[in-house]
């Protein structure tokens, strides 16, 4: 029996959701704005990717689940 | 420093010969599974770090702030786009590596013959990760000419770069195999990985914060730092899906989960490499943003060197970073090797494979017997692409988006191919992936021939990509009994049936029931 991250469809969405907003589309068009001395897209972004980063490694570790995993 | 160089460099040259014979040493026998995958026991560290020195390269510490130098904090989606090629094993790779250690897959192109059985699929599939790993391999082999004279501030020219560093790839890596080459990743990893914490706090010491170096970057060229526009925006998605999908397409990495010895090591690998760009990529950014405030006007080949200036400029400030620099530089030059010769067993590997011993129709002993000529194959490939490094025309980075731009319209062959068993109903058959891999291909090449690079900041193989699933998709609504066919079926030719372990047959039935 094999479980998957990718039948974890809550999931999937989350993930698919956060990859989007890693792109900094709110601040198109709008003036550069620093927050401690780096540009605000930059730590809206960063945000994101982190994000992204915690919810890859929990679907590993939570969602991939396989029987014949210590033969 | 000279004289420090030169004796680190040397120690370490020794090391990875030392590391291939202790290889050789340890290979209990000379099989295809021991030679390419290291018997199938590769642990959860040395797997974590090959798995680190193998995806960042010298494209990662040459290529990356090249890019950054260019583009500006802008490619701060470097960072974003790393974490999509470990993203990128989400879908399809619980069930590949099932299937890999239940069937004692040795290529990736023994999944796609196992579950679609399909000889122009085979060929098309080895054809292309073959193009893709020439690519690689030719992008590491500029890297490490532009490492070799950027260490020695041009003492030993390109060319002559070029040339040592394949030499000493080659002969550890003809002794060892993997194994060889996974421990000297290992060790590579970590002298990876301490080289860019110390460059973090040798700049900042040395140079300025990050908040610092932005603020003399907004006087100099604050259109760097810019908030992105639009088209960079879908530059940024379209890069995350091109990387994304292709990156876990990497056959040395796909080979890496094979060579696991246990799954649960394989998840823990996965999930920390996940983490890893947060600061590793993040680092290599920040190189280049340093480079655009200390060294403005250089243009793209010399930006691809701004790594090297940029440390250089470091022991100019201050000749004790000497020790610490010197551990970066060979930092560098691991990362460029570790992935140089992944990329050379893995190509040396389906050569062999999935090329010599299909196309010659080899069956059990016989296909064992071509692990004896893999070296040869090394060797030759080494010496048509290292002809070509010595002379680099193209950027660091063009090299990698072409290769990404053909790889990625495998990308439904793995994820649609692992949805179902073979034959199951609903599932997807060897007529609709390959309608859909044509389809990709002649859309990803056919723009790339026009000259378009990007199409409102989508890369062709994106577009390509999305004709390529649109097609598959349309291939199986139209032939829904397209699941029964099978083309010229495997067997009658050259076939998996031995997959490196030559008391292993594979079963034609594809996927067990869960």
């Amino acid at each position: 029996m094999i479980d998957e991250p990718r039948r974890h469809r809550r999931y999937m969405v989350c993930v698919g959701l956060v990859i989007l907003a890693t792109a900094p589309t709110p601040f198109i068009g709008r003036d550069t704005v620093l927050m401690m001395g780096l540009p605000l897209w930059l730590w809206w972004s960063f945000g994101f990717t982190a994000a992204l980063s915690g919810l890859t490694a929990y679907g590993m570790l939570r969602f991939w689940r396989d029987d014949s995993d210590e033969s | 420093m000279d004289t420090a160089i030169t004796v680190a460099t040397g120690g370490y040259i020794a090391f990875l010969l030392v590391m291939g014979l202790i290889g050789r040493r340890s290979m209990p026998r000379q099989t295809l599974s021991e030679f390419y995958l290291a018997g199938r026991s590769i642990g959860f560290l040395v797997l974590l770090l090959t798995l680190f020195a193998t995806q960042y390269s010298g494209n990662s510490l040459s290529a990356f702030p090249g890019k950054t130098y260019r583009a500006g904090l802008s490619y701060f989606m470097s960072v974003t786009f790393m974490v999509g090629i470990i993203a990128g094993f989400l879908p399809f790779v619980p069930r590949l590596a099932a299937q890999a250690r239940k069937k004692l897959f040795l290529t990736p192109t023994d999944f796609l013959a196992d579950r679609f059985g399909h000889k122009a699929l085979n060929y098309l599939s080895a054809l292309i990760f073959s193009i893709t790993l020439c690519n690689f391999l030719l992008a590491q082999l500029i890297a490490m000419g532009h490492a070799f004279s950027g260490i020695t501030e041009g003492r030993i020219p390109h060319w002559a770069g070029v040339l040592g560093g394949a030499m000493v790839i080659l002969i550890y890596e003809c002794l060892g195999g993997m194994r060889a080459v996974a421990w000297t990743d290992a060790f590579q990893g970590l002298v990876l990985l301490a080289g860019l914490a110390m460059v973090v706090v040798l700049i900042i010491v040395e140079i300025g914060t990050p908040a610092a170096i932005v603020a003399t970057v907004s006087q100099t060229a604050p259109e760097k730092i810019d908030n992105p526009d639009l088209k960079t925006c879908i530059t940024w998605l379209s890069t995350f899906l091109l990387l994304g999908l292709g990156g876990p397409l990497y056959p040395q990495a796909l080979q890496r989960i094979y060579a696991a010895r246990k799954l649960s090591e394989l998840r823990r690998a996965l999930a920390v490499m996940a983490v890893i760009p947060l600061f590793a990529i993040t680092t290599v950014v920040f190189i280049g943003l340093t480079g655009i405030a200390l060294f403005p006007g250089l243009d793209n080949v010399a930006s691809d060197r701004v790594t090297f200036k940029v440390l250089a400029h470091l022991v100019e400030l201050e000749p004790l970073a000497s020790v610490p620099v010197i551990m970066v530089m060979m930092a560098v030059l691991a990362a460029i090797m570790s992935t140089a010769d992944s990329a050379l067993l893995s190509l040396s590997s389906i050569l062999t494979k999935d090329v010599a011993a299909r196309f010659a129709g080899l069956q059990g002993a016989q296909i064992e017997r071509l692990s004896r000529f893999g070296p040869l194959i090394s060797a030759s490939v080494l010496l048509v692409l290292g002809a070509i490094a010595m002379q680099p025309q193209l950027t660091l980075w063009r090299l990698l988006e072409i290769k990404f731009e053909i790889l990625i319209q495998l990308s439904p062959a793995f994820i649609l191919g692992t949805l179902h068993e073979r034959n199951a109903p609903g599932s997807f058959s060897a007529r609709d992936i390959l309608t859909g891999l044509i389809v990709g291909l002649m859309v990803a090449l056919g723009l790339w021939a026009a000259g378009v690079r990007s199409m409102y900041g989508l890369h062709p193989g994106v577009l390509g990509v999305a004709a390529n699933y649109l097609a598959v998709l349309v291939s199986r609504a139209l032939f829904s009994g397209g699941n029964q066919f099978s083309g010229e079926d495997l067997s009658s030719g050259g076939d998996l049936s031995t997959n490196g372990d030559l008391s292993t047959t594979t079963s034609r039935g594809a996927f067990a029931k869960d």
